[in-house]
């Protein structure tokens, strides 16, 4: 398994749109996913499950992967989190 | 942010009936408006800026929920309402089913951390299958106050 610490860029905090890019992003990967704050493990496949990520911007989380494509998967989503913009942003 | 915290009870919808995602969005945005916590001029753009963020990806997340939600200059606080769709409705949702609840949320632009926290509390209260099957039961406006003064966490 690989992980990697990483910080909530967005202005707007890890809200709906970049959690849906997480999960989409994730889902193109066979490795298992999760994502660790405060104190929750929650699989980053799930929209479901991510709608309880709360973190705001420059919040940590831990991302975790397990699997043949863990490296990239991690880079990939370490991305979307840390990204300042989304497609869409109007300001 | 507990759903009691944002939600405007004058303005839930326990038998939101519309053929589409944008009708059932204009009634609850009117809802808010008849409970005066949305200024009638400013509902078309509030409107707008909802089904706008649809555009951007649905907030059908599945379970038969939604939560179409937008930031906006007019509102001071955030604040929401619920609508319950007895007959389900397309949303486009993730996991292809007809949603049967919806959150709507308004924000302000300048509190962030509220507007993630809203989201974090409904989706915890919307997990909880018990919960949303008694909220898909309620027909009239005090039913479905009682159940959210009543429900855990909210």
């Amino acid at each position: 398994m690989l992980s990697r610490n990483v910080q909530v860029g967005h202005p707007l905090g890890f809200h709906m749109r970049p959690k849906a890019v997480f999960a989409e992003t994730a889902n193109r990967f066979q490795s298992d996913i999760q994502v660790s704050w405060e104190g929750r493990v929650i699989n980053g496949k799930s929209m479901w499950d991510l709608m309880l990520v709360g973190a705001t911007h420059g919040a940590q989380m831990i991302l975790e992967a397990n699997g043949p494509d863990a490296e990239e998967a991690l880079t990939a989503l370490a991305m979307v989190i840390e990204t300042d913009k989304l497609p869409g942003d109007l300001d | 942010m507990r759903l009691v915290d944002f939600v405007v009870k004058d303005s839930l919808v326990p038998d939101l009936r519309a053929e589409t995602k944008e009708e059932a969005v204009r009634i609850l945005v009117n809802s808010l408006v008849d409970a005066g916590r949305v200024q009638g001029p400013e509902f078309e753009n509030i409107v707008r800026a909802i089904l706008k963020r649809e555009t951007l990806g649905t907030t059908g997340i599945g379970g038969g929920v939604a939560i179409p939600h937008a930031r906006h200059t007019s509102v001071e606080r955030l604040i929401g309402t619920i609508g319950i769709v007895p007959s389900g409705l397309g949303f486009d949702s993730k996991d292809g089913k007809p949603v049967h609840v919806i959150v709507l949320i308004i924000s302000p632009h300048d509190r962030p951390g509220d507007h993630l926290r809203a989201l974090e509390n409904v989706s915890s209260a919307l997990r909880r299958e018990e919960f949303v099957s008694q909220l898909k039961k309620c027909t009239t406006r005090d039913q479905l106050e009682q159940l959210l003064d009543n429900a855990p966490g909210s």
